[in-house]
């Protein structure tokens, strides 16, 4: 990892631990609700989401007082930034989600739920892409528009691609959905998960390339 | 040091065209009204403005080729832009540790206890004069060849000036390393810097040693009659008064010689910018 990296990861962890004290209550209530409930299947997935919100944070603080001048007078490039952001956004995602999803287990055997723990697995794994997807969607967002700008942005795209996926569902038959979807599900569990994280990487990698070409571009 | 051949940045209303040379071991100024371009020249320097014409190299090289370690050499003030207020500078003590190789932790904090600099609270309880100078020491942290300092000492009060004014002396005292500053207040750049640019308009209208500025250049102030004897060889710029004439000379000796009734005041770079901006 280079310099610059490691100080931007430095940089927004120290900015979390801010964020920290919101998390923890957050997560404390609904870790009381959802306990009480037997649902921790959903509370640990619902985390994962929480924690890939969190990243969007990092973006308002780094152009605060239009603090991404003085923050590229650094030895950072811009590419660097990006970089940082889609590793710290990773590791922001997924190790609160291994974390909690561990203790939500934990929870389940001690009040002796019968569930078992490949199911609960697959169960709670389900987030997982979930929220990277929603960091390959925020980050470009976020560089684009800024904060108040990409809220509505994002709202209106998530909008749209659930307005697709309704009309998809309307005309599934006229145009197959059912037969692709028994066409995947023939693939195995585990053929389905390398589908997905397949899907997740290239959608990934398309959304840095997109961030990289619209930093490139803007002026501080 | 910085070059910068023939750059230009268009805006809608406004046009940035200058080429400018810091040579090693140089503290140069910049100089210019509000709005002038001083700002927008040192953002092109940075890479923080797409140019829409000419060239500027930093250390011999293309800006925009800068690797980090070249940009680690670099240390900056911006005028409208600083370190992350929701942070402390305890805070960003890892982080610099981190970005910079010759990073002086022990240096650094010493330099922000002396300078009456909270190392725990969040710098957005900073006054305006308390965050430069945390800018300031920051790009004095971490044993940058170069420093590129936008309106440095604004908001300070004069003890706090004169002593970061010092630290900045003390930096360029090796010969190798070079400053670039820009200050409105003429003082701070007479006594720190060896010659400077002035911008009006985006473009450079003056490049004068600092010396030769206060030493040979003068201020005439003349009648009207006064005027129509003088010979307006040398006058470089001429403001009208209501009692006759305000005239800029870069040969105040030449005036001082040949009409000894005349009144004129020594050259500063106060009286360059007003006479060179009016027109």
């Amino acid at each position: 990892m280079s310099r610059s990296i490691k100080g931007l990861m430095v940089k927004d962890f120290q900015l979390m631990r801010s964020q920290m004290k919101f998390y923890f209550i957050v997560m404390m209530l609904w870790g009381v609700v959802m306990a009480s409930s037997l649902n921790m299947v959903f509370f640990a997935g619902y985390n994962a989401l929480i924690c890939s919100f969190l990243l969007v944070s990092t973006f308002s603080y780094d152009a605060f007082e239009n603090g991404y001048a003085y923050l590229f007078t650094l030895p950072v490039s811009r590419r660097d930034y990006i970089y940082e952001k889609y590793m710290f956004g990773f590791l922001l995602t997924t190790v609160p989600f291994l974390l909690v999803s561990a203790v939500c287990w934990a929870a389940l055997v001690i009040r002796d739920s019968g569930m078992h723990f490949g199911v609960y697995c697959l169960s709670v794994s389900t987030a997982l892409p979930m929220a990277y997807l929603m960091l390959a969607l925020e980050i470009p967002l976020q560089i684009k528009f800024g904060q108040e700008k990409s809220r509505i942005v994002s709202m209106l795209l998530i909008g749209g691609m659930s307005a697709a996926m309704g009309l998809i569902g309307f005309l599934s038959e006229s145009v197959g959905v059912a037969e692709f979807l028994s066409g995947i599900a023939g693939f195995g569990i585990g053929g389905v998960a390398v589908l997905v994280a397949a899907v997740v990487v290239v959608l990934l990698m398309v959304s840095y390339r997109i961030s990289c070409r619209i930093m490139e571009k803007k002026e501080f | 040091m910085i070059r910068l051949n023939n750059v230009v940045k268009r805006y809608d209303n406004f046009c940035l065209e200058c080429s400018m040379e810091i040579p090693a071991g140089q503290v140069t100024g910049l100089i210019g009204r509000n709005g002038a371009g001083k700002s927008t020249a040192f953002k092109a320097i940075l890479g923080l403005i797409r140019t829409d014409g000419g060239t500027i190299e930093v250390f011999g090289k293309d800006a925009a080729a800068l690797t980090q370690a070249d940009r680690e050499q670099i240390g900056v003030v911006l005028s409208d832009s600083g370190f992350c207020s929701y942070l402390t500078i305890r805070d960003y003590l890892p982080v610099l540790s981190a970005m910079y190789a010759d990073f002086s932790r022990d240096k650094f904090t010493a330099d922000c206890d002396r300078m009456g600099l909270p190392l725990k609270k969040k710098i957005k309880e900073f006054s305006t004069g308390m965050k430069r100078k945390l800018q300031i020491l920051a790009a004095l942290s971490h044993n940058a060849r170069l420093l590129v300092l936008d309106e440095p000492t604004a908001g300070l009060d004069v003890v706090a000036r004169d002593e970061l004014l010092g630290l900045l002396r003390e930096y360029a005292e090796d010969g190798e390393r070079s400053i670039v500053i820009s200050s409105h207040i003429s003082s701070d750049l007479e006594g720190i810097c060896d010659d400077v640019y002035m911008i009006e308009n985006g473009k450079i209208v003056l490049h004068e040693d600092t010396d030769v500025l206060l030493n040979e250049y003068g201020l005439l102030k003349v009648t009207k009659d006064q005027f129509a004897q003088l010979d307006q060889t040398y006058l470089l710029r001429t403001k009208e008064e209501s009692f006759g004439y305000s005239c800029l000379t870069n040969q105040r000796q030449f005036y001082q010689d040949n009409y000894p009734s005349v009144v004129i005041e020594r050259g500063s770079i106060d009286e360059v910018i007003t006479l060179m901006s009016k027109h």
